[in-house]
């Protein structure tokens, strides 16, 4: 659906070189995927969610979108923008309006649709961050910090795109806001079809939600490939600055005190799973 | 376009101006204003662009840089020359159309004014652009101190401003953020009519506001936390010392002066 070709981006910052932020990037994104991003600081994670929102023009290559090369930087930023929303980091610092239901109403109001519309788009945008209608003519500057951020989720996701992009959407989150928001994810992929990248520290959150993961090291894309390969790679994870996630590196431990546990466990459901069948079978 | 502005911002590499004491270039640049504002003639208008471009030179700072750095401040300049260009009476007449009047003064006042705002600024930012925050606010705290004998709150005033330059690149960045956030929600700031513009502002400083507002709330906590207290004696570990071309520099700028006021009150 969106492909980006040989991107790379470089910025003239405070001194007078410049600075490559991405350097030959490809990376083709399908409806429906659910990606990971995942790269150390500084690795240019953010910079090509930006691309890919229409947010920053690329210095270098091409976009393609549903396959036409789209030349003129500007009609690709266009294009890329009513396709792909964008949900930055800390997303609450950018609620403004007097209401929740206004603040959400943003977005579909900006896009022009009839007041009908905007009314359907925000009550399900609502309902579909877990957000009560109790809440929508409050004031989104009274509501909690876990509140606020999916107010402001959902305010992107009213502008009903076709990618979502998320940048470390929950940090700062407590354990239970963590889970919840990673399933409303989910949801929303599979009632609106919409493809999901997530951005991430956590090795734990993309092994149990992505299908695909492309690693980013120093502005340069290491590795695409799907969960199960990445993890089972821990040098490749390494050369990036990033671990496995914690419970596979325990699966690698008993492995090595001589239990035979399979090797591509990311989850603490599916150890649990696995540890009581080597058990059962031991006895 | 966020990028573009350099105000109050450090430069980071080796010139003399970066080493010279903080001291000799705050009253360097007071020295430069009155100078610009004294100034009338096309020569003495010479005069000072050459010595601008000098300190330049000596500065180490791209030109490039600084050019940027006027961009956004182009549009006080134009509005002001436009201004003066049709609003200054005079005697030669070179363009008249209903109301609008175009004088020779006219137009030789509008240049000198777009000239006088382009160099008070390159000569204020050359003063941000040589010396770190801290460095510059301690500077100014020894030129105040004096004040402090007859009950001006000088160490306040400093801690002021060294938060507000602290804060200038800061809240740059979160103004960045926030017109990208807006602008990928179908917020737009480059087209409609000036009123449609500015509304399509408040989508931008509200939240800035509530971050600002939030960021020195939790400033004022952490140096609470501190035990900050602006009464207290304080002493800093920075000691500035005054060299010959500080000495050089600040005879020059004391005589520059001088000079530029007798001719004026004789003349």
């Amino acid at each position: 659906m969106i492909e980006l070709r040989n991107i790379s981006y470089s910025y003239t910052a405070n001194s007078s070189e410049n600075t490559v932020a991405v350097k030959n990037v490809n990376l083709k994104i399908d409806k429906g995927e659910f990606i990971g991003i995942a790269g150390h600081t500084g690795s240019g994670k953010t910079t090509v969610a930006q691309i890919l929102a229409g947010l920053v023009t690329p210095t270098e290559g091409s976009i393609l979108i549903d396959g036409e090369e789209i030349s003129d930087s500007k009609a690709a930023a266009r294009k890329l923008r009513s396709r792909v929303g964008i949900v930055f980091q800390y997303p609450e610092h950018q609620l403004f309006e007097e209401t929740v239901y206004r603040d959400i109403a943003f977005g579909p109001k900006n896009k022009g649709m009839s007041e009908s519309e905007i009314d359907e788009c925000v009550r399900k945008s609502a309902e579909l961050v877990h957000l009560k209608e109790e809440y929508f003519e409050k004031s989104p500057f009274d509501l909690s910090g876990g509140q606020k951020r999916r107010v402001a989720i959902a305010g992107v996701i009213a502008t009903k795109p076709s990618v979502l992009i998320l940048d470390e959407p929950a940090a700062g989150l407590d354990p239970v806001g963590r889970e919840r928001l990673l399933s409303e994810l989910h949801r929303i992929r599979r009632e609106q079809g919409t493809t999901i990248i997530l951005i991430s520290h956590s090795m734990e959150d993309l092994a149990r939600n992505a299908e695909r993961i492309v690693l980013l090291n120093k502005g340069e894309k290491l590795t695409d490939a799907p969960a199960g390969e990445i993890f089972t790679n821990s040098q490749l994870l390494k050369k990036c600055g990033l671990q496995l996630p914690e419970i596979t590196q325990v699966i690698n431990m008993l492995n090595q005190a001589g239990m035979a546990l399979p090797e591509n466990i990311f989850t603490v459901e599916d150890a649990c799973r696995a540890i009581q069948k080597y058990m059962e079978v031991e006895k | 376009m966020i990028r573009d502005i350099t105000i109050g911002q450090y430069y980071d590499c080796e010139s003399p101006l970066h080493k010279m004491d903080p001291r000799t270039k705050i009253l360097w640049t007071l020295f430069y204003m009155i100078i610009l504002f004294m100034i009338n003639s096309v020569s003495e208008y010479l005069i000072v662009i050459l010595m601008t471009v000098f300190f330049i030179k000596v500065s180490n700072i791209p030109v490039k840089f600084m050019l940027r750095g006027l961009k956004p401040i182009m549009l006080i300049v134009i509005f002001t020359a436009v201004l003066n260009l049709f609003l200054t009476p005079g005697e030669t007449v070179l363009f008249s159309k209903g109301a609008f009047t175009v004088t020779l003064e006219g137009v030789a006042l509008a240049l000198k004014m777009a000239v006088r705002i382009i160099l008070l600024i390159i000569g204020s930012s050359l003063l941000t652009l040589t010396t770190t925050p801290t460095v510059l606010t301690g500077g100014l705290e020894v030129l105040l101190s004096p004040l402090k004998k007859i009950g001006v709150p000088i160490s306040v005033f400093v801690m002021m401003i060294g938060i507000a330059l602290r804060f200038i690149p800061t809240l740059l960045d979160e103004t960045d953020k926030i017109i990208k956030a807006q602008t990928s929600r179908g917020a737009d700031f480059e087209n409609g009519n000036p009123i449609k513009r500015i509304k399509a502002m408040i989508p931008i400083l509200i939240p800035l506001f509530v971050s600002a507002f939030r960021r020195a709330d939790e400033l004022a906590v952490a140096m609470e936390c501190r035990c900050y207290n602006s009464d207290a004696p304080r002493t800093s570990y920075r000691r500035f010392c005054f060299g010959k071309y500080d000495t050089y520099a600040l005879v020059c700028g004391i005589l520059m002066c001088i000079i530029l006021v007798v001719v004026k009150v004789v003349l």
